[in-house]
């Protein structure tokens, strides 16, 4: 039986993937947002990553939509678009109580499916791609409390707008918003057993300052997590409410189709697995329940980690 | 090795658009009146099941060959008062209407050259085809240049990324239609001007479309 203090630690590596999706948030234009909403959500939990100690992710994450929620909350369908983004996300304690996180997506892929008519078989519009580095997410984290009981950390982030917001032949690819963002948010975890498994809860709530006619946003989520001998499971709700106190969305042609006042709940499963006390492997899907300005299609991730102890 | 698989997999797919309208046959400059003596050339035009105008050659009958005489060409000339019905035939289509000639020494000349010169506006009432609001009138003026007039009660959402507006034949391809602008005012009265060689029945219906996202959003078609 592990002691409570290497639970916490086992938990660690896999509350901290989650941070990567948090990342995602920045990403949003719409498709990101799909994407990027699932695995965001979890983003970080309480925890800080100890000084010297650090987490380190590739993973690729993409999503391939032909419908989308609408204003109303409906489903409506659209030409099937796509989003692949290659990331790099990492984690390192600069101190027991700070802890510096990035996310570089330095590979994304944008693209539009052709369009053929079912009677002639004509294209009748062309496909479209475009390709370039991402927007980029910087973050410090304070761990507030962090008690074998509870942990309790803040964070401040900068979402910098390294993405293409307005790419391919009509204008409307992206690869990012083109909008700096800040967000703060406040996260709480526990750890507990569940009869002979660890298992862990956390809470958060965030606000994003969007700026360039970007309406700002409140984010929430809960999450739940168990350890399975060397696997984690763990599923996240997220939520992202617009305070629609941006442009109406029709200026955000080619800068993010749907990505401005957008709204979404969310489920996030997640599966983890250790190979070796420093590797590992993740994978996840994402899945809007319900939104407006949103695919409504699933995103998926899948990485490789490395912890540093 | 991931990186790669993954973007391996990433091509740009093609999506199969249902854009299948039952071909139409439309005459385009219908009149109700004729002064017996006088000609006219009417003319046809045919769209196959995209929507598309095809050149093809017409068939032109009269039921009353004595009252209207028209040729293979759609020359038409009123020989004596009565009541007469053109049709066009291409294929299996056909279009008909009815002209009635009338006597030019019992009416009014002037009164007559004016009711063939009016082409009456044409109206399209506007109901959504998606979950988006889109509802009100549509008018497609006669006028120079011709007028697409949206009504006072015209009214959409703001939410959509690209709303544009589109005359066309088929409501679910922009394939061969005629795009008029972006919808930037999306409530109350509007106009847009459209280009010239753009005839009023040239169109069936208006489109409202998101072009980002390449669906139709709302459409009317027009009457008559």
């Amino acid at each position: 039986m592990y002691s409570f203090t290497v639970n916490l630690s086992e938990f660690r590596w896999e509350l901290e993937s989650l941070c990567l999706k948090m990342n995602l948030k920045k990403l949003h234009t719409i498709l990101f947002i799909l994407l990027v909403v699932p695995l965001t959500l979890a983003a970080g939990d309480g925890w800080v990553q100890p000084r010297g100690s650090g987490y380190f992710k590739l993973s690729q994450y993409w999503v391939i939509a032909d419908q989308h929620y609408t204003n109303t909350g409906g489903i409506d369908p659209n030409a099937t678009r796509g989003t692949y983004i290659t990331s790099l996300y990492g984690e390192y304690g600069f101190t027991d109580r700070f802890t510096g996180v990035l996310y570089f997506p330095f590979f994304v892929r944008a693209l539009q499916y052709e369009q053929v008519s079912g009677t002639t078989g004509e294209v009748i519009l062309p496909g479209d791609a475009i390709n370039s580095v991402g927007d980029t997410q910087l973050t410090i984290k304070y761990g507030i409390v962090q008690t074998d009981k509870i942990v309790f950390s803040g964070s401040l982030s900068v979402g910098l707008p390294f993405g293409n917001n307005r790419g391919g032949q009509d204008g409307s690819l992206q690869t990012g918003t083109g909008e700096w963002n800040q967000m703060a948010r406040l996260d709480v975890s526990k750890s507990f057993r569940v009869g002979t498994l660890d298992s862990f809860a956390s809470i958060y709530s965030a606000f994003n300052n969007r700026t360039n006619g970007f309406s700002d946003e409140f984010r929430y989520g809960v999450k739940l997590g168990l350890l399975v001998d060397k696997f984690s499971l763990q599923v996240t709700v997220d939520g992202v409410r617009s305070f629609k106190n941006g442009d109406a969305n029709f200026n955000s042609e080619g800068t993010g189709l749907y990505s401005n006042n957008a709204e979404y709940l969310a489920i996030t499963p997640e599966v983890a697995y250790k190979i070796t006390d420093q590797w590992g492997i993740s994978a996840a899907f994402a899945g809007a329940v319900s939104g407006k300005l949103i695919f409504a299609r699933p995103a998926y991730s899948a990485g490789v980690f490395f912890t540093l102890n | 090795m991931l990186w790669g698989l993954f973007n391996l997999c990433s091509c740009i797919g093609t999506d199969i658009v249902d854009d299948f309208v039952e071909p139409r046959l439309s005459i385009t400059n219908k009149i109700e009146v004729m002064l017996a003596g006088d000609s006219y050339q009417f003319e046809a035009r045919y769209f196959d099941n995209t929507g598309k105008e095809q050149p093809v050659n017409f068939n032109w009958l009269s039921s009353q060959p004595g009252v209207l005489g028209i040729n293979e060409n759609g020359a038409a000339l009123a020989l004596a008062p009565g009541m007469a019905t053109i049709t066009a035939v291409f294929d299996q289509l056909t279009e008909s209407f009815t002209v009635e000639v009338l006597d030019p020494a019992q009416v009014d000349e002037d009164s007559v050259r004016m009711m063939q010169s009016q082409n009456g506006d044409r109206t399209a009432v506007l109901e959504t085809v998606s979950s988006y609001q889109l509802e009100g009138t549509a008018i497609l003026r006669q006028s120079t240049p011709l007028l697409l007039v949206l009504s006072n009660d015209f009214a959409t959402t703001d939410a959509l990324p690209g709303l544009y507006l589109y005359l066309t034949n088929n409501t679910s391809s922009i394939a061969n239609a005629l795009e008029i602008g972006a919808v930037t005012q999306f409530s109350g009265s509007q106009q847009y001007e459209i280009p010239t060689g753009v005839g009023l029945n040239d169109y069936r219906y208006v489109l409202f479309y998101c072009k980002p996202f390449r669906v139709p959003v709302g459409v009317g078609e027009f009457m008559p």
